[in-house]
Order: structure tokens, then C-alpha cells, then sequence
């Protein structure tokens, strides 16, 4: 459907509704897409119910007290409920990824196990039937580009084009046996792009509505280049000898997807089958009924007015085609990836970052290597400061501990790489979304609340623990054979070694005992460290930058000189005091380097000898700009994630 | 019914669990195994780990329960504030104190993996640090002992810091020491009717009471090393006190207080010594603080007012012993003075029973799988970082003599000499000089191949992947599509194939490796001058024999790595008439690489007799040898004692089998025997003579031996 035909009346009704109560732009955006998730994962629920048994996937359980991460598969066992735990299932895992950005899913197991029968119950629940396509491959006849490929015969020699109006239409695509077909065929469209040989290419998805509000005026427009990406699900038998048309997936699809072993649950759904219903009537249209109300109950808006907007008031192809294309503006503009984002938390951002240097990179001892060359230029370019940031440590690259985060590692068929990281920011959104509403439901259940005002306030920045689950499934998604190892145990001694390192560097810091706290916004090594660093000069006015820098440099010094006193022997330990030693050496080369814009900022903000996090602000400002300007230095991420930006 | 102490065990393994999770999560689901009870075994209990899983085996838990209420609780009760307990308190509070033992030894066991000995290195350069400490005690010790004391101690050591660990980290204050408090607390746990916040004091030290309990200690080592847990492991003075008093009685009349003392202030004070004082003050440690604190403590150990003395002591040993750029260090200096109190011949165990010569057994409180005791380990550790004194010590404790010749120091004297000979001899390659045809591979060429052709209608042409077919229809230029009608197409369907470029090339093949090879080596007592059976690096006749026999065998052992290939290895050496030694045959790599095979036994401690050819070791050998080719090889001097015409003429039959070839080194000199071998090569061409008349033309020699075996040159022809 083109733009000019996209309409978005619906969009314009409840943003003038809750303008009219007095919500402004940014609190109606929240309120639309909290109520629009709430009330498609309301509808999708009330019209799987009676159709599919919930597959549960894998439980996940934190423990606050120790923090440390327990992760079980559940493979489709429904187990009481614990305490400070989340089960997820396959139709979480669909719906959270709908609300996301791109996160391809493949769903491998036995034939017969409802991988497809689940999936396409989902998107016809969710979208009418031209908005979704099922694509089944096989050895010679896998054109998934069909639906966005016209081809033709011209002049004895085949012609193809790209079909642009059902790039826009089409919001979700399910490719069905996906590996007895050419997987290489799907990477574009796990990239939510087409990319036809002639070099012309497209973008999928819709257009996301935009909402602009201007006193009491709204106005909603499409912005060319505000693209809803494309849901891609897969579905596959395992590529064992019992499939024989199946084969292995390369590596450059299976790492854009995320891969989950869908578990046959005959057994433990057991009788529960046999009198549900056949999936005959039209799901999209009784998931469309039940949305509009819940919809109207969140949003506090009247229900026959949005009845009217999003569903056909007659039998008419038109009024169909209208209905539809007012829930799809609506339905993209709340499942905006943009409202979903949330930002990590520093801690999240450090403790990460451990789990990706135990994990990734060719070997721990490259790892520690490459950090403590890092810290030794440094300490080289900024001798003229008399600082040291020289880690001498002995680390054991056959000591048990290395030798068991090997044994995961080794089980990767890949090596970590930026995609990963990119999954696992998904995939922490998707569970922290996930978790927030089990949650939500089961409060609101609980305290007979709503469960909008629950959703609305369990929604936080995201922490390590979500990360960290995240990495769970991730890397849990790499390792192409098990051997007793577990990507949960490395993720686990990554908590430990970052929890106890802050919980020791902080005390020394305060000079009291300080307990770490996975929710404090503020608790990280690094943003103490660089705080410190400010603190120095928080008495200072009007120094040259020199001198800035001079103070500045000699404090993150002491900070490093302290944290490597805290090398307890526990070599994974070691190799987070060196990385997080390398990035603070590096804090201290961009204070060298950008020194003069540094003074300039710090004099511009009137200084109160008590307070630093305005310089501390306009220290993290000038490294955000640094980010856009043209580099001349390379270590800035090191500087970037000191800052949790 | 179940077994009496299991519930205890089971309860200590569920607090193991979560703070093993939280604390070392790599290690959070390593097995730990249990057992049924065995009245006859001969130990009552035994922790031990190998790395992978941990062993708790409690094997007569009514004589521990009986050992911990007649022992240790009226030992530790008074401290507790417990002095006049029930019968059934007395078994009650035996039951609590066995529990947290077991929470104590699993801890234990886990903290060998996590710290120490943590890695091979860690180990080696340890068994490093205690063998320089003991020769800086001892200067004029005898290499073999000083590698003996340094093996024997190992374990104890490794104990003392790991136990030195645990003590700190599980005060209430400190990370492992939350952990048991919020347990106990959540459990209500008590000690009779003390609230349990944290394990019971003195819990590291209840296992040595009653090992000690009816065991007199055969020597000081460990019942100092007991005196000094005592001292740290217990926070209050009045415990400390009684567990000290309760050791120094099973020693007091074979050492003086003031020796005891002395000993163990200059032990513990040494853990500082060889110690850079920057490098401790970053640890917030000031050398002298810690030396007159030990003092303080050992003369006021029951003195309440000593807690903050020995909170810094314990926590300064941990601060060292957890860092190898310090541990190694430490433990060379803490071993000093208790250098002369270290048994030669049997390992520091804590159980104070010694059992003879238990080799292959290990040490009962680590390590099941180690072999040969910590002696071996040592001398492996010494060879393995290279210890500047490693020539020395090699040639030291091959060589050493000392009686009696127990299994333990025979097998230290081979591990010498097998090292020796590994590091000197020089590789004598066996080669052949036939040339090969050789086919490679150059690569693969991918050819599309048509394997099917459809026809389609209109309706299933949208299910064609046009994409694909057009980026084919670019690449090849071959069209897979066709219109036939209107309504009719054909569909060709090609698959890529990878076809081999294959060429030939001609190479010399390297080195021609049997399926067996025979050691005959003359044992004689001629060829062991000078220097007797101190042979090793004394340029004797036999020192040149290993030389040879070490040198084929470090070809073969490389060129069978590279093959893949199986070989067998038996060892003959001859020596007085009916004395001949037949070893079983043992395969190539296990022959190179372990000192004390059944092979090396016979090779590497020869008879001293005459040079008696025993006629039945010729066809002994051959017993259970592999199907294939065999190379017989004789390293010998001089004349036989026994008749040559009977030994040439097993010879003969030997050589009279084409798979077999023979290899005659006679070393030193040529004598009638070896001449008449010599001229039998005319007539068999299978038999390789070549003598070596000097160890100086030995070890000169880049001895390349061509040798032609008779079933190879019938298939190529002669080069």
C-alpha cells in the first residue's frame, strides 16, 4: 500500500483524546505503545488460547542476593512458578520480537512438533492475511523473493523487478523449512532488505506514522525514511540424518537469526489437545474485536468511535482495505522500535563487557595481551604527566578457571562477533519486556490493579541482568555442542568478578563497605573512576588546559593504581582489571588530547566548588561529540563505554 | 536405615552448592562423590579431588563419630562454652562439628583447583620455590633427598595456604563467610545452645585431632605444621590454645619448646622474607608488623587481646598465597626452617599413618590420579621450567644409589634418567632412500552440473527462484529457463559440483617405521666403566648404549606421530648367565614418554654381570609383537660369555624372515662376536652393522642409518 492510501485517523483520534486530558506529546507516544503492546498481546492471547498450547522455552532465574543467573531449558515442561523467576515461551518470544527491531527467530525441531502450526497462528492472530506471507522451501523451488519479484520473459531471456508496493505491505514473513531450501537466499531478508542482482535494491517494511503535536493541533505524517523492519521467522528440522533434504545453515544466516530448539511437548501437554479448536475462523478478525476494547479500556477513549476507525462498519472490499490500513498505522506506530528502546544502565553496560571480552576475541591471553598494550602506550604518550598505567600481572592461561571458560568458548562454531552483541541488546529488550509484563499481569492478578499502570511502572532502564540474560540465550545459541559446558557458568563468573571488583574498588573509594546494586543507576567501576577524575578539579576555575589536564590525568592515575591492588590472583579477575585499567589509561590520553576544548567547556559551566556532575556532564558531552568527529583516535570506544554511551 | 554421617554429608554438600555458585560459578556443578561405607578399608575417610570432581568418601563413620566425641570434643567443647555436656550432647555436638568438617574438607578440596595448585605452572613453579627453599636450609643435602623432601611436602604446603584461604574467607565478615551466615541463619542452625552465624571455630584444625588421635607422628613435619594451624586457624585464644597444647603433647619429648617456637615464628615470619617491601606495601602489608605480630601471637596465643594480630596475619598469608607473583616466593622462605623436620622417604600426610611405598597411589588428601608420590612431580616440575640446576640434579638422582632400593626411589632414579638421556642424546635417524610416486591435490574447480529438467506452468513459475537463475544465467551464460508455449515452460536445474585438480609429483619417502623394535642391550658389568651403576652422564660404555637407544628412539617415536603409527617396543638386556631380562612389549609412545614403563625398567637399570647371551631372550622378544616388519637392534662391547655360534645362529634365523631387520652398534670396540656379525652382513642384507669406537664419535655423529628393508626393495628396486 502506498502512503497516500495509508491511513492514520485512528493515530489522530486517540492523540487528540489524550491531549484533551492534558498528556503531552511524549507521555501519549508511551501511552499508545504501552496500551497498542498491551492490547495485541491481550488479543493474540485470547485467540491462541482456544488453539495452541503455550511451548514453554526456558526459565530464567536471578538470584539478588548472590547475583548470579540461573538458566534452565524448560523444553516444554510447565513447572510451578519460583520466586525472582521468568518462564518465557515461543509466543513471548514472537510477540517480543514484533515490538522490537529485527530479531529474526528460527525455530529448529522434529517434524510435527507445531513450530509452523504455533508461528502462523501468531501473525494471522495479528495481521490480516495480506500483510503476512508463508514462504515453503524446498531444494529447486526456494524463490523467497517471490513475493517482492516480478519476473517475466522478454525476448527469450528472463526479466525481473522489484514489486516496491508489497515491500510496504508486507509486515511479516514466515519461511517455512528454511533449510531445504537456499538459506543464502533469506540473508537479505533477515536484513529486511531485497536485493535483486541488478544491483536494485528496497527496503521492507512499512512506513511508521510520526506524530507531531503543535498546541492543540495534531498532525500525523510518514517520513520516507522511518522504516518498520520486516518480522522474519524460520522454521526447520534439525539438518540430521533423519531429514535427509535438509542441510546445514551457514554461518551467515544462522548468525542473523536467533535459534531456538523448539521441544516436542506431546507428552506434557498430554490430553490438553483434544478438544481445542480447529484453527478454521478468521483469528485476525476476532484478535481485531478483542484489541479494539481492551484497547479503548486502556486508553480511556470511547470504543465505538475506535470501533468505527478500526474495523469495517460494511462488507465492502474498500471499507475493508481502509479498517485494515488504519489498525496497520496504528498497529507500527505503537510497535515503533524507537518507544521500545530502553538504555542499559552503567553497570549493564560494564559488567557486558566483561562477558564479551571472556567470551570473544581469539583467547583470553590475546585479550589481556591487547589491554595491557593499550595501558603501556599510554602510560609511554603520557610520561610528561609522570603516570603509570603499566598492569604487571601474571596471568595463568592454563589455570582451571581459563581452561573451563575455554571449554565454553571452544564450543562456539563461530567466535563472538558484532552481530552477537547486537542480538544480545535485542534480545535483553525483548526479555525485559517480557519480564515486565509476566510481571505486570501477575500483580495487576494480585492486587486487582491495572495491568497498563503495572507495565508503565515496571518499565526501567534495562540492567545486567537483562544483558546478561540475553548473553545467556545468545551464547547459549552459539555453541554448536554442549559437552557439559555452559555459556551460563562464564556469564555467572563474569557477574562475580565485576559485582566483587566494585563491591572492593567502591569500598576503597568510600572508604566504607559498599554492597552492589543491580538497579543503582549510578554504580559502575568506570563511571566512579572518571568521576574521581572530575572531583579533582571541582575547586578549580579558569586553569589553563594543561593544568586541567594535569590534575585530571594524575587522578584517573591514582584511581588505576588502586584498582590494580584489587588482583586477587583469580585470573578472569585480571582480565577485567586490565580492560577496565586500559580504558581509564585511554580516559587519560583523550583528556591529553582534547585538553583545550576540555577548559574550554569546564570554564563555560559556573562551577559550585560542592558540585562535579556538571563538568562530569560536559566531560561525557565532549566524548559524545569525539564520536562524530572525524578520528584520529582509536581507543575512544574504551572512552565511550567509561561513559556508558 | 541410612549410613550414619550421611545426613551430615548431604547437608554440608547443599551449603557447598550455592556458595560454590555464587562464588565459583565455573566450578558450580563439579560432582562430588560419595560412597558406601567400608568397614575394611584401611583409611576412615577421604577427600580428594582430581580436578573434574571430588571425592568425599567417608568409609567408617561410627569410628569418626566415636574419634570426634572422644577427641576433638573435649578438646574444643571448654572453648565453646560448653564444658559439662550430656553423653547425648557430647554426640550432638560431635554430629554439628563432622557436619561443618565436611563443609570445611569440600571447601577444601574446591580450593585446589581455584588456587592451588591451579594450573600445571602454578604446580611447578611451586615444587620449584620449595626445592630452592630446602636447599637454602639444607646446603649440603644430597640432590635426590632434596627433590625427595621437596616431594614429600608439596601437598602439606599447597594444604597450608589453601586451609590459610578458607580461614579468612569464611570469617562472617568476609565473602564465604556471608555465605554460611545467611544459610545458618535462615536455618536456625546451632552448636547446642550457641546461635551458628558462622562455621564452628577451630574447624579447619577437628580433622588433624583425630588424625593424630591414635597415630603417634612418626616425624616432626607435621605436627609442627599442626602447632602452626592451631595458632592461625582458631579466632579465639582459649581454643588456640587447646588445640596447640593438644599437638605439642604428641611431641613434646622429641623437641624442645624453644626449638618449636623458634621453628615456627622463623616459619611463618619467612612467608615475608624473599618478598619485595614496595610489592607488600601495595598489599598493605609492612614487613616488620607482620614478622613482630607473629611473635606476639605465638607468645600470647591464648590471649584474647592477640585478635587483631592474627586477623592480620591470616589475612596477610592470604593476600600472598593468593597471588603466584608472591606464593611462590613465600612458601620457599616458610619452608626453611621446617626443612630438617621433612621425612626423605615417605610423604607429609595428614593422616600421620604412613603406608610403604604406596607409588601409583597418590596423595590421598589431592590428587588420586598423580602418580609415584610428590618425587616424581618434583623432578617433572624441575625438568619442565628448566631449574638451572637441572643437569646437576638429573645426573644426581639417576645415579643415586642410596640403599635400600625401594620401588619409589628406583622409579625416581628412572624418571632422572629417562629425562637425562631425552635432553642429551642426539636423534639418529633411520632413513630410506626409495623415491615415491605421490599424487596431490591442487584444489577444487566448481562445474555446474544439470541433474533434473521440470516442466511448469505458468501458476508454478512464481515459485522459481528468479533471483537465483538470473545470477546463474549471468555467471555461466547457460539459459535454465525456457519458454515452450504459451502455457508451458522448462525448467533446467543445475547444481554446482566440485571436481579435484589432481597432479604427481615424485618425493623421497622419509623414514621406513616398523612395527616393532628390539632393544638388545648389553648389560654387562665391562660396559657400566667407569662409574658402576652411577652410569648416567659418566661417558661409560652403557652411558653410549642410552645415547644410541635414546637417540633411534626420539626419530621413531616423531616419524610414528607423524604416521599415525602403532609401534611396539621390547626391551632385552643380557647379563649373567639365567639373568636375562625379557620386557613385555610396550607400545612406541608410551616407551618414549613415561620413565617406568615395564620397558625402561629392563633398559634403564642393567645387570652389572657378564655378557651371557641366555639363547631363549632371541625368540623371547618376538613374543606378542605386532604382525609386520620388526627391527632388532644390539648395542653391545667386547665378546659373549655365552657360545657365539649359538648366538649367530639366532641371528640367522632371524634375519632368514625378510620383515625383519637387524641393527648391530658394537660400542667402544669390535670384538670377535661383532666381527662375525659384521661379515654376516655380506651375506644377509638385511643387517645393518655400524660401530661406534668412541662416545666422542657418538655424539658427533649426525647418523643418518639407511637401512633397506628386504620387502621394500623387492617392491621398488634399489635406488
Amino acid at each position: 500500500m502506498s502512503q497516500e492510501n495509508q491511513q492514520t485517523r485512528t493515530i489522530e483520534y486517540i492523540a487528540n483524546e489524550l491531549l484533551a486530558k492534558g498528556l503531552t506529546k511524549d507521555q501519549i507516544i508511551r501511552k499508545i505503545n504501552e496500551a497498542g503492546f498491551l492490547a495485541t498481546l491481550e488479543g493474540v492471547s485470547k485467540v491462541l488460547g482456544s488453539r495452541v498450547t503455550p511451548t514453554s522455552l526456558y526459565r530464567i532465574e536471578y538470584d539478588t542476593t548472590n547475583n548470579n543467573l540461573d538458566f534452565k531449558f524448560l523444553e516444554g515442561k510447565g513447572k510451578p512458578p519460583k520466586a525472582n523467576s521468568v518462564d518465557v515461551d515461543v509466543t513471548d518470544n514472537v510477540i517480543a520480537s514484533l515490538s522490537g527491531k529485527k530479531i529474526p527467530i528460527l525455530f529448529e525441531g522434529i517434524t510435527g512438533t507445531g513450530k509452523t502450526y504455533t508461528l502462523e497462528q501468531v501473525l494471522d492472530a495479528v495481521y490480516h492475511i495480506d500483510n503476512r506471507r508463508i514462504l515453503r522451501l524446498n531444494a529447486n523451488m526456494s524463490n523467497v523473493l517471490q513475493p517482492y519479484i516480478n519476473g517475466q520473459i522478454e525476448n527469450g531471456a528472463l526479466k525481473i523487478y522489484i514489486n516496491r508496493d508489497a515491500a510496504r505491505d508486507i509486515l511479516a514473513l514466515l519461511v517455512d523449512e528454511e533449510n531445504r531450501g537456499d538459506t543464502n537466499a533469506v540473508i537479505g531478508l533477515l536484513d529486511s532488505q531485497v536485493t535483486l542482482p541488478s544491483g536494485e535494491r528496497v527496503n521492507l517494511g512499512p512506513l511508521i506514522p510520526q506524530l507531531d503535536i503543535n498546541g492543540k493541533s495534531v498532525n500525523v505524517y510518514f517520513d520516507e525514511e522511518k522504516i518498520k523492519s520486516i518480522a522474519v521467522y524460520g522454521a526447520q528440522n534439525p539438518s540430521t540424518a533423519s531429514y535427509s533434504g535438509t542441510r546445514a545453515t551457514d554461518g551467515a544466516v544462522g548468525n542473523r537469526q536467533l535459534k531456538i530448539a523448539y521441544p516436542n511437548m506431546a507428552v506434557n501437554s498430554g490430553s490438553a489437545t483434544i478438544n481445542m479448536d480447529a484453527a478454521e475462523s478468521n483469528g485476525h478478525v476476532e484478535f481485531i474485536d478483542f484489541y479494539v476494547k481492551q484497547l479503548s479500556k486502556y486508553l480511556g477513549v470511547n470504543l465505538d468511535t475506535l470501533s468505527k476507525l478500526l474495523k469495517p462498519t460494511d462488507s465492502s472490499e474498500e471499507e475493508k482495505r481502509r479498517a485494515n490500513s488504519e489498525y496497520l498505522s496504528l498497529h507500527t506506530f505503537a510497535f515503533d522500535p524507537k518507544n521500545i528502546r530502553n538504555k542499559f544502565i552503567k553497570s549493564a553496560v560494564e559488567g557486558a563487557d566483561h562477558i564479551i571480552n571472556l567470551t570473544g576475541g581469539d583467547g583470553l591471553a590475546q585479550n589481556l595481551e591487547d589491554d595491557l598494550g593499550v595501558a603501556e602506550e599510554w602510560t609511554e604518550t603520557l610520561r610528561s604527566y609522570g603516570v603509570d598505567f603499566i598492569y604487571n600481572v601474571s596471568f595463568d592461561p592454563t589455570s582451571e578457571v581459563i581452561k573451563k571458560v575455554d571449554a565454553v568458548r571452544s564450543t562456539f562454531g563461530e567466535p563472538l562477533i558484532e552481530r552477537d552483541k547486537t542480538k544480545a541488546i535485542k534480545n535483553a529488550e525483548a526479555l525485559a519486556l517480557i519480564i515486565w509484563y509476566k510481571q505486570a499481569y501477575a500483580n495487576a492478578r494480585e492486587l486487582g490493579t491495572s495491568p497498563l499502570d503495572e507495565f508503565a511502572q515496571l518499565r526501567s532502564p534495562l540492567t545486567l541482568k537483562d544483558i546478561a540474560c540475553a548473553y545467556a540465550i545468545v551464547l547459549n545459541d552459539k555453541m554448536q555442542r554442549k559437552n557439559g559446558a555452559s555459556p551460563i557458568t562464564v556469564i555467572n563468573q563474569a557477574f562475580k568478578d565485576y559485582v566483587t571488583l566494585y563491591q572492593d574498588f567502591a569500598t576503597r573509594v568510600y572508604q566504607e563497605p559498599k554492597t552492589f546494586n543491580i538497579h543503582d543507576p549510578d554504580m559502575s567501576i568506570r563511571y566512579l573512576a572518571s568521576y574521581m577524575a572530575v572531583s579533582s578539579i571541582k575547586n578549580e576555575n579558569k586553569l589553563t588546559p594543561d593544568e586541567y589536564a594535569k590534575k585530571m590525568i594524575v587522578a584517573v592515575n591514582n584511581t588505576s593504581a588502586m584498582l590494580k591492588t584489587l588482583d586477587d590472583g583469580n585470573d578472569t579477575r585480571k582480565l577485567l582489571i586490565a580492560r577496565i585499567n586500559a580504558d581509564l589509561a585511554s580516559l587519560a590520553g583523550f583528556i591529553h588530547e582534547y585538553r583545550r576544548e576540555l577548559a574550554d567547556s569546564f570554564n563555560k559551566v559556573p562551577q559550585n566548588a560542592t558540585e562535579v556532575l556538571p563538568r562530569y556532564n560536559a566531560l561525557k558531552d565532549l566524548v559524545e561529540k569525539a564520536r562524530s568527529d572525524v578520528r584520529t583516535n582509536y581507543t575512544l570506544p574504551r572512552v565511550e563505554r567509561t561513559f556508558g554511551i | 536405615m541410612k549410613p550414619l554421617l550421611e545426613y551430615e554429608l548431604i547437608t554440608a554438600e547443599s551449603n557447598f552448592r550455592p556458595i560454590t555458585l555464587a562464588e565459583q560459578p565455573m566450578f558450580a556443578s563439579i560432582p562430588i562423590e560419595k560412597t558406601e561405607p567400608d568397614p575394611n578399608h584401611r583409611r576412615h575417610w577421604m577427600f580428594a579431588t582430581d580436578n573434574e570432581k571430588i571425592l568425599a568418601h567417608v568409609y567408617k563413620p561410627d569410628y569418626i563419630l566415636k574419634k570426634f566425641k572422644d577427641t576433638v570434643v573435649p578438646v574444643y567443647a571448654g572453648s565453646y562454652g560448653l564444658p559439662n555436656l550430656s553423653k547425648d550432647g557430647i554426640t550432638r555436638v560431635a554430629k554439628t562439628l563432622i557436619y561443618h568438617t565436611f563443609d570445611y574438607l569440600l571447601f577444601h578440596e574446591l580450593f585446589h583447583p581455584v588456587f592451588l595448585p591451579k594450573s600445571e605452572p602454578d604446580k611447578e613453579r611451586f615444587d620449584v620455590a620449595l626445592k630452592n627453599g630446602i636447599k637454602r636450609a639444607e646446603p649440603h643435602l644430597k640432590d635426590p633427598d632434596v627433590v625427595n623432601k621437596a616431594g614429600n611436602s608439596r601437598n602439606a604446603m599447597w594444604d597450608f595456604f589453601i586451609d590459610t584461604f578458607f580461614f579468612y574467607l569464611s570469617q562472617p565478615e568476609n565473602t564465604y563467610g556471608r555465605h554460611f551466615k545467611r544459610i545458618f541463619v535462615q536455618n536456625n542452625e546451632t552448636l547446642e545452645s550457641i546461635t551458628l552465624k558462622a562455621l564452628p571455630d577451630g574447624i579447619i584444625t577437628a580433622w588433624d585431632v583425630i588424625e593424630l588421635a591414635d597415630n603417634k607422628p612418626q616425624t616432626l613435619f607435621y605436627p609442627i605444621t599442626r602447632g602452626i594451624y592451631s595458632l592461625l586457624f582458631s579466632n579465639s585464644g582459649l581454643l588456640r590454645e587447646s588445640v596447640f597444647t593438644y599437638f605439642n603433647d604428641k611431641i613434646k619429648d622429641k623437641i624442645q619448646s624453644s626449638e618449636l617456637r623458634n621453628t615456627i615464628i622463623t616459619s611463618l615470619s619467612n612467608a615475608v622474607k624473599y618478598l619485595d617491601q614496595d610489592a607488600l606495601r601495595r598489599l598493605a602489608i609492612d614487613r616488620n608488623k607482620f614478622i613482630d605480630a607473629i611473635t606476639e601471637l605465638y607468645d600470647n596465643m591464648g590471649n584474647a587481646k592477640t585478635a587483631s594480630v592474627h586477623q592480620y596475619i591470616v589475612k596477610a598469608i592470604t593476600e600472598i598465597g593468593m597471588r603466584p607473583e608472591f606464593r611462590y616466593a613465600s612458601v620457599g622462605g616458610i619452608i626453611e626452617p621446617l626443612s630438617k623436620y621433612i621425612d626423605i622417604n615417605k610423604e607429609e600426610r595428614r593422616d600421620g599413618a604412613y603406608i610403604e611405598d604406596q607409588e601409583g597411589q597418590g596423595s590421598e588428601q589431592t590428587s588420586p590420579t598423580q602418580s609415584g608420590g610428590g618425587a616424581e612431580e618434583v623432578l617433572q616440575s624441575l625438568i619442565n621450567q628448566n631449574d638451572p640446576d637441572l643437569d646437576n640434579i638429573l645426573s644426581s638422582v639417576a645415579n643415586d644409589q642410596t640403599q635400600p632400593r625401594t620401588n619409589r626411589r628406583i622409579r625416581l632414579s628412572n624418571l632422572a634418567k629417562d629425562q637425562y638421556y631425552k635432553k642429551n642424546a642426539k636423534e639418529i635417524s633411520i632413513r630410506s632412500p626409495i623415491t615415491e610416486a605421490v599424487e596431490i591435490d591442487l584444489g577444487f574447480r566448481k562445474v555446474p552440473v544439470k541433474i533434473n529438467e521440470l516442466l511448469l506452468t505458468q501458476d508454478q513459475l512464481y515459485n522459481l527462484p528468479f533471483e537465483r537463475l538470473y545470477q546463474f544465467q549471468l555467471e555461466t551464460g547457460i539459459q535454465c529457463l525456457f519458454q515452450l508455449s504459451d502455457y508451458q515452460y522448462r525448467y533446467d536445474i543445475y547444481e554446482w559440483k566440485e571436481e579435484p585438480i589432481r597432479d604427481f609429483t615424485y618425493t623421497k619417502s622419509g623414514i621406513i617405521l616398523p612395527d616393532n623394535i628390539i632393544f638388545r642391550v648389553d648389560g654387562s658389568g665391562s660396559m657400566l666403566n667407569p662409574g658402576g651403576a652411577e652410569f648416567v652422564g659418566s661417558k661409560s660404555r652403557y652411558d653410549c648404549l642410552m645415547h644410541v637407544l635414546y637417540g633411534i628412539t626420539k626419530s621413531t617415536v616423531k616419524a610414528a606421530r607423524e604416521m599415525n603409527k602403532q609401534v611396539s617396543v621390547v626391551g632385552v638386556s643380557y647379563s649373567s648367565s639365567g639373568k636375562t631380562r625379557v620386557s613385555q612389549p610396550v607400545e612406541l609412545q608410551m616407551f618414549c614418554e613415561t620413565p617406568n614403563n615395564n620397558c625402561k625398567g629392563v633398559l634403564l637399570n642393567p645387570g652389572c654381570g657378564s655378557t651371557y647371551h641366555d639363547i631363549s631372550a632371541y625368540q623371547a622378544a618376538y613374543k606378542d609383537l605386532r604382525p609386520g616388519k620388526t627391527l632388532d637392534i644390539t648395542i653391545a662391547d667386547g665378546d659373549l660369555d655365552s657360545s657365539h655360534d649359538d648366538s649367530i645362529a639366532e641371528y640367522r634365523k632371524i634375519l632368514a624372515k625378510p620383515e625383519n631387520t637387524g641393527l648391530y652398534f658394537p660400542i667402544f670396540q669390535e670384538g670377535r662376536f661383532a666381527l662375525r656379525m659384521k661379515l654376516l652382513t655380506k651375506e644377509k642384507s638385511n643387517l645393518v652393522y655400524r660401530p661406534f669406537l668412541n662416545f666422542n664419535e657418538l655424539q658427533a655423529a649426525a647418523t643418518d642409518l639407511i637401512i633397506q628393508y628386504a620387502r621394500a626393495a623387492e617392491r621398488f628396486g634399489k635406488a
